[in-house]
């Protein structure tokens, strides 16, 4: 079950990453928000979903 | 068993379906649009992957390693990459658009055919006209006259001498009295769609007429009116002698120019420059426009919204100049309003209230006399220079976060140091209140 879930971030990853590099763009569209401002938040959000696949069990 | 993605295929569908629309019916789908809205193909796409992976999961397939595979991710930066480019040269420069136009093919590769449009007159009883003219250039004046006079020459680009010759048959210019309105028709939509025409008109009316205008290209010249209102996809408008309101709502121009203009001026869409001189009503410019913006002897207030950039002044009696990076103001009555994202700007010259926040940008103010109304600047990122006439009163409150503070007044105004920045306070009469505030940047009050 464990290893399931750690491979459902894993699959996840991509799509949740594309989605957020849409939004920013959008942002950058729409509003004063930069994509030169915001884009570290795409290496943070990385990590994190990196560090929760890692976390939950998913043997590298 | 290998398992497919529906995504792939469906964004080239979307792609096609995209560059079909925009050769059969341009105006059901505008660059504009395109330009704007493209990040949303990333989330719809990111969104449907997750749908989809979730679909697999609860029917019990097994996941894919990875979510969006290297060769998707290589599409992705492709489309991010064509998308920056596209809505960067979209906003920037308005001018390169046309040159991206794919169809009307006829249009580059065709010939031209030239036709005299015969000169029509008639008695011009309605003080409305309408122009609708799709491609041309047109020259509208207004004169001592009770008649209404149409002529000019009309371009017809097609691969064969007939189909011109048709096409010039099926696109005569009509003058047509529909109750208050004389309308002028280009019948233009009748010629086949690979076949282009275009006429330049040169039209002479009754100088109390107002005039209303739709188009699709070319340039506006109108001199000696009543009222303007005018609607055009692209090209450059000049209006001169308008004893009226003036309307104009274009997409891509070059240049809109209005001179000696007795009524308020809107100018709505998008386009490059802007020059206006001599206005004595309201002025209110509401879209984008990215090149320079020039005005000289406004004596209404002006509102200017354009991207990130809001300018609000109450008149302007000398003249400012303003484009991407730069605002001089020269001789101008406050409030005034300034908020902008990365400008240099210089203020000369001012009464009553100014306010300015910037973002990125140099900050230069002179009043000249001593100033009349409150003062106050920031500024995140550039200096703060403020020249006060030797006697001027005031109280003035700057301080910097990040930089030094340079200080022509001596003992009036007391100076403190505060980490990497300091304050300057004090006050000389009771003058009104100046506020200068930089995050990071040098702070001078200098002594005329």
């Amino acid at each position: 079950m464990n290893t399931n879930s750690g491979n459902m971030i894993g699959a996840l990853t991509g799509p949740i990453l594309l989605i957020t590099l849409g939004v920013l763009f959008a942002l950058q569209q729409f509003t004063d928000v930069s994509f030169r401002q915001t884009w570290p938040f795409l290496l943070i959000l990385l990590g994190v979903l990196e560090l929760v696949k890692r976390l939950t069990g998913a043997r590298p | 068993m290998r398992r497919g993605s529906l995504i792939g295929p469906l964004l080239l569908v979307l792609i096609g379906v995209v560059f079909l629309v925009r050769n059969l019916h341009p105006e059901w789908l505008s660059w504009d649009l395109i330009a704007r809205y493209w990040p949303f193909v990333l989330i719809v796409w990111g969104l449907l992957r997750v749908f989809e992976i979730l679909v697999w999961r609860f029917s019990g397939k097994p996941l894919p390693q990875r979510g969006i595979s290297g060769g998707e991710w290589a599409l992705v930066v492709l489309i991010s990459l064509a998308g920056l480019t596209f809505s960067f040269v979209h906003n920037r420069l308005p001018r390169l658009a046309p040159v991206i136009n794919i169809g009307g093919s006829a249009e580059l590769f065709g010939e031209a055919f030239d036709y005299p449009v015969p000169e029509q007159i008639r008695p011009a009883a309605a003080p409305v006209i309408v122009l609708d003219h799709l491609r041309g250039n047109v020259r509208i004046a207004g004169a001592q006259t009770s008649e209404i006079k149409v002529g000019g020459r009309k371009t017809v680009r097609a691969y064969r001498r007939a189909d011109a010759d048709k096409a010039d048959a099926n696109t005569p210019v009509e003058i047509l009295q529909q109750g208050d309105e004389l309308i002028i028709r280009s019948n233009q939509e009748r010629a086949p769609s690979d076949v282009r025409v275009s006429a330049d008109l040169e039209i002479t009316v009754p100088r109390d007429s107002s005039i209303r205008a739709a188009g699709r290209s070319g340039d506006y010249d109108v001199l000696n009116v009543r009222g303007v209102d005018l609607k055009a996809d692209s090209g450059t408008v000049r209006l001169q002698d308008v004893a009226g309101p003036v309307r104009v709502d274009v997409r891509r121009s070059q240049m809109v120019r209005a001179v000696n203009v007795k009524g308020g001026i809107e100018i709505l869409g998008s386009g490059r420059d802007i020059e206006l001189e001599n206005v004595e009503g309201r002025v209110t410019v509401n879209g984008y426009y990215s090149g320079l913006l020039r005005a000289r002897k406004l004596s209404q207030p002006m509102v200017f919204q354009s991207g990130v950039t809001e300018l609000r002044l109450e008149s302007l009696p000398g003249q400012m100049q303003m484009d991407l990076g730069d605002l001089g103001l020269e001789q101008v009555t406050g409030p005034v309003h300034l908020v902008a994202k990365s400008k240099d700007v210089t203020v000369k010259d001012f009464q009553g209230e100014l306010r300015i926040t910037v973002d990125r940008g140099d900050v230069n103010v002179s009043p000249r006399r001593a100033p009349a109304g409150p003062v106050d600047i920031t500024t995140r990122n550039g200096d703060v220079t403020l020249s006060l006439p030797a006697r001027a009163s005031f109280i003035l409150d700057a301080s910097t976060r990040r930089g030094e503070l340079r200080n022509d007044f001596g003992p009036l105004l007391e100076a403190r140091e505060e980490g990497a920045g300091g304050t300057l306070r004090g006050s000389a009469g009771k003058g009104p209140e100046i506020k200068l505030h930089t995050e990071r940047g040098r702070i001078t009050v200098r002594k005329d």
